[in-house]
């Protein structure tokens, strides 16, 4: 099992990873492609737009999460609040934002809301505050996105029992939780958050669907100019393109170093403990930030339902003249036809994932330079990878099959199930494993019987994630997808802009409930966490 | 009530989720008096300590009091109730040398070279002299005990919550750590409760509590 292990894992992963690479990096190799990138009129605006609502969202995205960490993790309120981080996750990032258009946009619903009590503007304003030249926009969009992601990651780390026993000395000690946090907590935090905040960083920098929907437009951010030129299909512009993509890649990096040096520094400042204790505070701004992220969650979903029904709906009415089945009508076979396929490959690619992530997880957490490599497409920009991908399906004319967008998907589903699996997998406790091989079971057959089966609740937890990363995939599905495969998202994204509202609502919100669903089937199992050390 | 009571609990009463009741208990310790509580697994002494430093789950309901010093505990948060805690792991926290563990510990008003001073001078209490710059992972199993017992002290407790504290050291460390624990506590006048399944663990001449499995 270990060699067949690695050998599924080479062949559908890790050696088409190295060559897609290798294959987008040839082309950038000119100091032409490099000069035509640079002296691109667009080249400019694009970069300051990427670097603003990256930079912004990012830090904002830190900074919001810590300070929700810091103000209720000894309450009860941090233990409701955990169990919601998975689901908001779990929200595609392009029907999170087309939310947030209808919430913020000038006349989207806190105008209307602001419209109808105090009686004007009576037209929708022509203020710009979603795609915004700056990418303002985009960068709360994602500030909003990322947040649960990194509240995830802290819960993960807050949940280790030795913490709770540290916390509490530290309290008998006479410290109030504010200072517990700063002393105790935070310095052993945030060398564990370097990874997610890679993955947070490299994503804002990269983003292509909610750059789309909340970025700028003439010039758009980096990312999606890169696109706009691969999609040409002309050859002249590949290069261009791919240069971008690795000066994309490169900027993160640079970035993160940054972000080490910065940690360095703040380590070197570290002050010998004066033993001042501190007061017990409310942690109001914590508070009001966690309830506000909920509300605006909580908006985002209703709002789309809403449009996704919604008849006529003038500005400034705070709800449409009349309900309509129409969007889901009009678009009944259409939309039946893009679920459909939007299933099967979240079936196709969440279960090859599956097994993958729980082979590698059993066998293969020996090999770790093949385990660095899975965190390879979670920090590197999507664009790079998949027209690597594109361009090693070509000449095997493997494009356009729903086996090929599945396999292009694995490569972000896949990472993703075992980095969502694997505490819960660290956590199991290994004395079963051996019983079971004492009474005379293979590996395999001890896996099988025991060990997945008390699984069986993280396990599914990590197959919902990896239906909502499927779900969530724009580029590779459209690029792999060669224009013949088509998915809600994609189908979303593409009426975001200028299409009809109320189907792309309606698409929308088929892409928010999927992965709901996904993850309330995996709550019904029972949780045999218990049974962990 | 003892003449010189310094702690003491009032019928205090547990009730956990599922209905079964712990207590009720009273009990009263003198300065540098420690006492012990045994008791088969599940007999409460788990939560009956929580209930003391201040960390009971809200699940679990409390009647009855706990007077540290003349004070009621009740609805006082644990950072403030001046009661110590050794568990039966150092719990030295991981991301700080030993001397900062300890200078964690020492009250704001020491202040400047003193804290320095103070550590010290812990160190050698410890007979760990020297070995302020070392990560508490490079610590004997001995050795980071003595440091948590020394951390609780600095912080000024007005007494301490012994956890089979003993249980984790191995035979031949564990009387020498007795004797530590209990000369140091003597010396500061400071009373303990000790929760243990080990009857060796108990002092000369020490009073034991025995603890009943909760009625359902």
């Amino acid at each position: 099992m270990p060699v067949l292990t690695l050998i599924l894992v080479g062949l559908l992963f890790a050696l088409p990873l190295l060559a897609a690479l290798l294959a987008a990096l040839w082309p950038a190799l000119s100091g032409a492609a490099l000069s035509a990138l640079i002296t691109d009129p667009q080249f400019a605006s694009a970069l300051c737009a990427t670097l603003i609502s990256a930079l912004l969202g990012s830090a904002a995205a830190l900074g919001g999460a810590l300070l929700i960490a810091r103000s209720l993790y000894h309450s009860r309120l941090w233990l409701r609040l955990s169990a919601l981080f998975s689901p908001m996750l779990a929200l595609p990032h392009a029907a999170f934002a087309i939310g947030l258009v209808f919430l913020i946009a000038p006349g989207g619903m806190l105008v209307r809301l602001f419209a109808a009590i105090a009686g004007f503007p009576v037209d929708a304003p022509d203020w710009v505050t979603v795609n915004d030249p700056l990418g303002l926009a985009l960068a709360l969009a994602l500030c909003l996105k990322e947040m649960p992601f990194l509240l995830w990651n802290i819960a993960l780390f807050l949940a280790r029992r030795e913490l709770a026993h540290q916390t509490q000395v530290a309290a008998s000690l006479g410290y109030a939780p504010k200072h517990i946090w700063r002393w105790i907590i935070l310095p052993q935090l945030l060398p564990r958050l370097a990874w997610p905040l890679c993955a947070v960083l490299a994503y804002s920098l990269t983003v292509i669907d909610m750059a789309i929907i909340a970025g700028p437009g003439t010039p758009p951010t980096l990312a999606v100019l890169l696109w706009q030129w691969l999609q040409e299909g002309d050859p002249a512009r590949l290069a261009p393109a791919m240069a971008g993509s690795w000066l994309l890649a490169l900027l993160s990096g640079a970035l993160l170093m940054l972000f080490a040096l910065l940690w360095r520094a703040w380590q070197a400042s570290h002050r010998w403990p004066d033993g001042q204790r501190g007061q017990r505070t409310t942690g109001f701004g914590g508070r009001l930030l966690a309830i506000s992220l909920l509300a605006i969650y909580g908006a985002v979903i209703l709002l789309t339902l809403l449009w996704s029904f919604a008849g006529l709906w003038l500005f400034p009415e705070p709800w449409p003249q009349s309900l309509t089945l129409a969007a889901w009508q009009d678009g009944g076979d259409t939309l039946a036809a893009h679920l459909f396929s939007t299933l099967a490959l979240a079936l196709l690619s969440g279960s090859a994932a599956l097994l993958l992530a729980l082979l590698w997880l059993e066998y293969g957490t020996e090999h770790p330079a093949v385990g660095s490599l899975l965190l390879a497409p979670l920090i590197l920009p999507q664009v790079l990878l998949v027209a690597g991908l594109y361009r090693l399906a070509l000449p095997w004319q493997l494009e356009g099959s729903v086996f090929s967008v599945a396999w292009a998907q694995l490569f972000w589903v896949f990472p993703y199930m075992v980095i969502v699996l694997a505490p819960a997998y660290r956590r199991f406790d290994a004395r079963y494993l051996m019983l079971a091989r004492a009474l005379g079971h293979t590996r395999l057959k001890a896996c099988w019987r025991v060990k997945w089966p008390m699984l069986a609740r993280p396990i599914a937890a990590a197959a919902a994630v990896g239906v909502a990363v499927s779900i969530a995939q724009y580029l590779p599905t459209l690029y792999l997808g060669a224009g013949r495969i088509t998915t809600l998202t994609t189908e979303a994204v593409a009426l975001s802009s200028g299409g009809n509202r109320r189907v792309m609502a309606a698409y929308a919100l088929l892409t928010t409930l999927l992965p709901l669903i996904a993850f309330m089937l995996a709550r019904t199992l029972p949780d045999d966490e218990k049974h962990s050390v | 009530m003892m003449k010189n009571t310094l702690f003491e609990l009032d019928k205090l009463c547990l009730t956990l989720p599922d209905g079964r009741a712990i207590g009720p208990l009273s009990l009263a310790l003198a300065p540098g008096e420690i006492l012990t509580l045994m008791g088969p697994s599940g007999c409460g002494k788990s939560s009956l300590l929580a209930a003391i430093a201040g960390t009971l789950s809200p699940a679990i309901r409390q009647s009855g009091q706990g007077r540290l010093a003349g004070q009621s505990l009740s609805g006082i948060p644990i950072e403030q109730r001046r009661i110590g805690l050794l568990f039966q792991d150092a719990l030295l926290f991981p991301h700080m040398s030993v001397a900062e563990n300890l200078a964690f510990a020492l009250p704001a008003s020491v202040r400047g070279q003193a804290r320095q001073n103070a550590v010290r001078a812990a160190l050698k209490d410890a007979e760990l002299s020297g070995m302020e710059k070392r990560a508490p992972s490079t610590l004997s199993g001995g050795q980071a005990a003595r440091v948590a017992l020394m951390r609780a002290l600095l912080a000024e407790p007005a007494m301490l919550l012994l956890d089979e504290p003993f249980s984790r050291l191995d035979s031949r460390l564990r009387q020498d750590m007795r004797d530590f624990v209990y000369r140091h506590l003597q010396a500061r006048a400071i009373p303990a409760l000790l929760v243990t399944h080990d009857s060796a663990d108990v002092p000369a001449g020490g009073r034991i509590i025995q603890l009943e499995a909760p009625d359902a």
